[in-house]
């Protein structure tokens, strides 16, 4: 038997009556589909938990919150984002899990929060080296470390890098060094407790994208495949890459681009994951000059670099090869991956 | 399931299931409720933007656009919340505010060959866009027409934009009616502090919430009775209230007032100086019938579009800010400006008015108390089909000016071009001036038969008016011989250090234009404000030259 709205959410839903049946008649206007029965259910599981949560830190935020929740809820199951057979389903489960616990924090700016959670939820969703669920988790855990919203949002764009967002590393390495102490060892998850590595330590260690923080640095590094990006765009899942034929890669003033028949992409990759962000249809001005970066690659698969050498018999006959200051992308001529090389 | 929780159940479901028929009445509308994603006014594609990591934080969820690190442009804002108004809140199904990049295709009805033209490029409902405009330069804005025709709802919508509470806004909305004291309008001295007062000082006014809004609406101003109107005078002129010698400063805001009807005639006449305060008339237009079926629908869906106004079109105190900035620093070319010179210059000149020819104007004979029509039977020989002055009983004061350059420039902005264009002035001008130019209806003009209707619709007679002074400037040519022009240009460069030499060629120009003009024999009103002109810069390089000759 579903479970029914009471408590201060259903009290709140009285009280805003006019603002709620106004919102849904207006979105069953646009969005034909939308269904009373299923909203009922969005509200039950998504936003009475929610609002139970924040009734127990400030009841006198319950209204305003009503609304903004009733408002996104309702605008997300109109774009298939929540509901029975959401498109994200990892939306739901924010909703479920991370806003309830982000109550402390939600009366100040509802909407803003919630979408907020929403659309990154989302965005991780369309990234395939993203992880969302270890998103959640992890912005669940560090709440009670933040103090207001945008330090809330802050720490969000900084665990998006940590769980494999790559091309948010520059600017997510700024942003992490304007937290607040506390925040900075919990956002990269790193135990500050004991304090053996200082927070110059960390920051000296994120100029290698390949170190991954809190661990030790190693003196006795080696050449090792660090990471695979890429994949056959084929006729979507199984398969799910983006390119539609073998790609080939090269440097541009340190960037590292993919190329294939169709599309030219930048390749972001660190410790955390590899991306693949669309550049256009074209490389940039001033691909095919010259770039010399760290690492090289012989026809027979060794791999030169930084003082250190490493042999790769099954990247030998490479289709393209280029390197940035840190990272050797590779291609081969029978596979839709770019291979990625680095000491470490 | 216990009984309350099934009595919950099914009160929580009457939210959405208020009739049974919404449904399927739902599926024969096709409607856009949301914000549009793409550009209102789509121009040319710029660079591909790279990554940024607040995209984070961008998706299917709305913020408010103040919310997000990087909100669209302001003008994109206004033209998201008119069209989110004109395609959701208010039904305006009118487009005369008209622009056009190609010839407009037109069609002629009737024995009179009335003409529709189809607007070739994006065009507006005056009745939305100007209370929006209006909002965006904190203005004051009348809303004129008969009753149940959506005056009080646009002006809530506008002040819903400011980002105010409904609850607020009812609270603080000021109806006009014959009992209305200055105590209802501005609040009460505290009954406590009134008794142990010693002095006037000490008396502690309870002032009325709506005079710290920026947005103020006033429900049939025309109902106020006089005494009272004087004191919303003070609010509206110079933004302070005053009561028992205590002053309220009120902060900028934008007002909205309405009235059944456009000349003020309600249970009270309106003092002049109040009207006069009013920037510009907008007047509701008839519901069009064919539009029933939405009236319909909303009734059955209990619709109320201003509890659903979308946070992404709702401004801060800041972004109205900016956006007045904004608006201010829209170009004006000249030869624009000088459109709008030529144009105003028509109305104030009436040469039977003084013996003199600086009191030679309708303010003159205003100022004596006679009676106009009297005066202006006084023939002067000029053909009042050509005279544009003739058309009117005053000339324009410097507000009202000023009023129409902010208002253009705003309409630029809308539009999202950093420069005022033509049609902009001739769009937005009739709207400023509905009040402020009083037609003199003994003007043989309005007897001719395509004329008449220029007695009643006012917009369409100072459109005309524009359009008839912008054809006679372009007769005399003035955009590339305009007399005055290399004067002023001249005078603009300062005096110092001009030579005696350069100084009396420079009046010798002034008298040998002068000396020209005087040979014809028609005095019209452009002339007047070039005569004078040339009178100021001929006194000026007087004195200068005086000056000159003293110091040696």
């Amino acid at each position: 038997m579903e479970r029914l709205i009471d408590g201060p959410f259903a009290r709140a839903l009285e009280r805003r009556r006019d603002h709620c049946n106004s919102a849904f008649a207006y979105a069953r206007r646009t969005h034909r589909r939308l269904d009373p029965d299923q909203f009922s259910r969005v509200l039950v599981k998504s936003v009475d938990p929610i609002v139970r949560a924040l009734a127990v830190h400030n009841a006198e935020a319950v209204d305003a919150t009503v609304e903004a929740l009733y408002d996104i809820s309702l605008e997300l199951l109109a774009r298939d984002c929540l509901g029975d057979n959401p498109r994200y389903p990892l939306i739901p489960l924010a909703w479920q899990k991370l806003l309830p616990a982000a109550a402390p924090l939600l009366a100040s700016d509802p909407r803003r929060i919630t979408a907020s959670v929403s659309n990154a939820v989302h965005t991780l969703s369309l990234e395939p080296a993203a992880r969302p669920v270890e998103w959640i988790d992890r912005m669940t855990a560090i709440i009670p470390l933040c103090t207001g919203v945008d330090q809330f949002l802050d720490a969000g764009k900084v665990e998006a890098w940590r769980c494999g967002m790559a091309h948010y590393r520059a600017a997510a390495i700024d942003i992490w060094q304007r937290l607040p102490d506390s925040l900075k060892y919990a956002a990269l998850h790193i135990d500050g407790s004991g304090k053996q590595m200082s927070l110059a330590d960390v920051l000296a260690g994120l100029s290698d994208p390949w170190w991954v923080p809190g661990s030790e640095r190693r003196r006795d590094r080696e050449i090792v495949l660090v990471a695979a990006a890429g994949g056959f765009r084929g006729f979507g899942a199984p398969f799910g890459g983006p390119f539609i034929a073998p790609p080939e890669v090269t440097c541009v003033d340190g960037t590292l681009y993919v190329l294939d028949t169709d599309s030219c992409w930048t390749l972001h990759a660190d410790c955390f994951g590899a991306t693949l962000q669309r550049h256009g249809a074209e490389l940039p001005k001033g691909a095919g000059t010259a770039w010399r970066g760290q690492y090289s690659i012989t026809a027979a698969g060794k791999v030169t670099g930084r003082g250190l050498g490493a042999s790769f018999p099954w990247l030998a006959d490479s289709s393209s090869s280029s390197s940035s200051e840190t990272t050797l992308a590779v291609t081969l001529p029978r596979s839709h991956k770019v291979y990625l090389v680095a000491a470490r | 399931m216990a009984k309350d929780d099934l009595q919950r159940s099914s009160r929580l479901l009457s939210l959405f299931r208020r009739h049974p028929s919404s449904l399927s009445m739902a599926k024969h509308i096709e409607r856009v409720q949301r914000i549009s994603e793409s550009p209102t006014r789509p121009a040319a594609a710029g660079p591909a933007g790279k990554f940024d990591v607040a995209d984070l934080y961008r998706g299917p969820a709305t913020q408010a656009a103040s919310q997000e690190e990087a909100g669209p442009p302001l003008d994109e804002k206004l033209r998201q919340a008119y069209f989110w108004i004109t395609n959701h809140a208010i039904i305006s199904p009118f487009y005369d505010i008209e622009y056009n990049d190609t010839p407009p295709q037109r069609f002629q009805f009737g024995d009179r060959k009335v003409a529709i033209d189809l607007p070739s490029d994006q065009s507006y409902s005056s009745y939305v866009l100007l209370p929006l405009l209006n909002l965006a330069v904190r203005r004051r804005c009348l809303l004129v027409g008969g009753p149940g025709r959506g005056k009080t709802a646009i002006a809530i919508l506008m002040a819903v934009l400011s980002g105010y509470k409904l609850s607020e806004i009812r609270r603080a909305i000021q109806h006009g009616q014959p009992q209305m004291t200055i105590a209802d309008l501005f609040g009460n001295p505290l009954p406590s502090t009134l008794v142990t007062a010693a002095t006037m000082e000490a008396v502690k006014i309870g002032w009325r919430r709506w005079l710290s809004m920026r947005v103020r609406i006033i429900d049939e101003y025309n109902r106020i009775p006089t005494r009272t109107q004087s004191a919303l005078l003070t609010v509206m002129a110079d933004n302070y209230a005053e009561m028992y010698d205590q002053v309220f400063e009120c902060p900028e805001a934008s007002w909205f007032l309405t009235a059944n009807d456009d000349i003020g005639g309600g249970t009270y006449q309106v003092i002049e100086a109040l009207r006069d305060r009013i920037d510009i008339v907008v007047k509701a237009l008839h519901f069009n019938t064919r539009f029933l079926n939405e009236l319909l629908l909303r009734i059955e869906d209990d619709l109320r579009p201003e509890e659903v106004v979308p946070p992404q079109v709702i401004f801060s105190v800041d972004e109205i800010d900016r956006v007045g900035q904004e608006i201010r620093s829209v170009i004006l070319p000249p030869p624009l400006r000088r459109r709008i010179e030529f144009f105003a210059s028509h109305f104030e000149f009436f040469e039977p008015a003084a013996a003199q020819m600086e009191y030679m104007t309708k303010d003159t004979v205003k100022l004596a108390a006679v009676d106009f029509a009297s005066i202006a039977a006084q023939s002067t020989g000029k053909d009042p089909l050509a005279d544009l002055g003739s058309q009117t009983r005053n000339g324009l004061s410097v507000r009202s000016l000023m009023t129409s350059l902010i208002f253009v420039k705003a309409m630029a902005l809308f539009r999202g071009a950093s420069e005022v264009t033509f049609e902009d002035i001739r769009q937005i001008v009739p709207f400023v001036l509905h009040d402020k130019l009083v037609q003199n209806p003994d003007c043989p003009v309005f007897e001719q038969e395509e004329k008449k209707a220029h007695r009643v619709d006012r917009i369409s007679w100072i459109r005309g008016l524009f359009d008839a002074s912008c054809r006679e400037y372009e007769r005399l040519n003035l955009d590339r011989d305009d007399p005055l022009a290399g004067l002023d240009a001249q005078f603009e460069q300062g005096l110092e250090g001009v030579p005696e030499k350069e100084v009396r060629t420079r009046l010798a120009s002034i008298e040998r234009i002068l000396r020209e003009w005087s040979k014809g024999r028609k005095l019209y009103g452009h002339m007047f404000d070039d005569i004078l002109k040339l009178k100021y810069y001929h006194q000026r390089y007087t004195n200068y030259l005086k000056w000159l000759t003293w110091k040696g």
